[in-house]
């Protein structure tokens, strides 16, 4: 996953990385609440905040994923109408878990972003499931499990896969040589292109 | 090789990270509470941003739909649409109506309820997280909106607001599992609450169990809260089932206000104390 962006290197490109990250985080709330509606398939709509969550982490590393998921979770919390902690107490594992997985399968890219976000989207509607105790019956839980969860975490699924396509398309990916990887594990994301 | 993120920083953030989830779960109601000195400017900016974003999707649906697409038949629709809605709303009254003078003609003292004041509303975003069934609208606590009040449209009630920033504020659809709105049965006069499920419709929980409810009666707020007065619409029952066993009536209502498609709404304002 080396987008230009994400290269280490220069200051100047530190720089803009962070300024890009800044950036989504901050329209990331504003999207999901006004115009992802637009997208909306069977009254499912896809999770811009954890799938954007999910490529943060994948791409920076553990730290900055853990770091990443509580501010999102905070504002989540904050803007929704949940009125609990519920996403500033999961979306910190969330970041962190994906980081952990990227970092030990570092060269099955798609696979594993794709398979990370898939596991986040049913990890996430189970934890709600069991936070929030939403069914009276168990008849309603295994219709909306038949109806739903599925319909949800693949729909997540291939619109992250839409995003990193499209990341792949902006920025072809360079190869990672084992040095690489090593310094993947160093320093929490990838260095940049082989030269 | 340059490193972004170095050892200690990694240390500094993930303990950043974790004092702040453990203070979150030290005050737990921190959702709850209104906007603070720290909050003001991420509300502000959020809904700036929101506003911006929303009124342009608002800008590109209206030129797709409204230019390009059938303009004869959406002004059309449009007018008939209102058309129906104030019939439907004027049928309704009336029958609420028909229903208070039968109940008032053996009554010797009547006081006539007072008009409620409302105040107009842009829907601006639905909530972040795909679990509630709520709504964003652009009036906040320097509109003088407050938690609580009600929220309607011409064809029916849609929700209370919970949360306030100063100038947006959070509606809970009373499709959500969390809303809970005292209704009864134009027809019979029963009480119950009318309360959303997971799927997003509602339904009216604890009725008589010797209720004689039936599909098609219409639930009106009964205005045991200050969130609604009595007589609003809130929906149509569209299916009652008696499971052997169960002491209460299983009764599923589709809401009058079709809230998939809100895009203006109706604040309810608390009438001045006399």
């Amino acid at each position: 996953m080396s987008l230009a962006w994400s290269r280490g290197g220069t200051r100047q490109a530190d720089v803009v990385r962070r300024l890009l990250w800044g950036a989504a985080f901050m329209v990331v709330l504003p999207l999901q609440t006004s115009v992802m509606d637009v997208m909306a398939i069977g009254g499912m709509i896809p999770n811009l905040p954890l799938i954007g969550l999910l490529l943060f982490a994948v791409i920076e590393g553990p730290p900055a994923g853990f770091a990443g998921g509580v501010a999102l979770g905070l504002a989540l919390d904050f803007f929704s109408a949940s009125g609990t902690v519920f996403y500033t107490v999961l979306y910190p594992g969330l970041g962190l878990g994906a980081a952990l997985i990227g970092q030990l399968t570092a060269n099955l890219r798609a696979p594993m972003l794709l398979t990370v976000v898939a596991s986040a989207s049913v990890m996430l509607s189970g934890a709600h499931a069991i936070w929030f105790q939403p069914f009276d019956r168990a008849e309603d839980m295994m219709r909306w499990l038949a109806a739903s969860l599925g319909p949800q975490a693949l729909y997540d699924t291939a619109f992250a896969g839409v995003l990193y396509a499209v990341g792949i398309w902006w920025h072809p990916p360079a190869r990672q040589s084992l040095k690489d990887h090593d310094d993947f594990f160093t320093a929490g994301r990838f260095p940049g292109s082989v030269r | 090789m340059a490193q972004s993120v170095s050892g200690y920083r990694r240390v500094w953030l993930l303990a950043a990270g974790l004092a702040v989830v453990i203070g979150v779960l030290i005050f737990p109601d921190w959702p709850r509470r209104p906007a603070g000195f720290f909050d003001r400017p991420v509300t502000a900016v959020f809904s700036v941003l929101q506003g911006a974003l929303s009124s342009a999707v608002s800008q590109v649906r209206g030129v797709w739909s409204g230019y390009v697409f059938f303009v004869g038949l959406r002004e059309e629709s449009r007018r008939l649409q209102a058309d129906l809605d104030r019939v439907t709303l004027e049928r309704d009254t009336l029958r609420e109506v028909v229903e208070e003078n039968r109940r008032l003609t053996a009554l010797l003292e009547f006081q006539p309820s007072a008009t409620v004041p409302l105040r107009g509303a842009r829907v601006v975003g639905r909530d972040p997280s795909r679990w509630f069934q709520a709504i964003t609208i652009d009036r906040g606590s320097r509109t003088g909106t407050v938690v609580d009040l009600g929220v309607e449209v011409p064809t029916g009630i849609v929700g209370t607001v919970v949360k306030v920033f100063p100038a947006t504020a959070v509606v809970l659809l009373i499709s959500d599992r969390l809303s809970a709105v005292p209704a009864l049965v134009q027809r019979t006069r029963e009480q119950g609450i009318v309360e959303g499920t997971f799927g997003g419709r509602a339904q009216l929980k604890y009725l008589p169990p010797s209720s004689d409810i039936r599909e098609g009666d219409v639930i009106l707020t009964s205005g045991l809260t200050d969130a609604f007065p009595k007589g609003l619409i809130v929906g149509t029952v569209s299916r009652v089932q008696r499971a052997e066993g169960e002491l209460y009536p299983d009764v599923e209502v589709i809401p009058s206000a079709d809230l998939s498609r809100l895009e203006e709404v109706l604040v309810i304002e608390r009438p001045p104390p006399s």
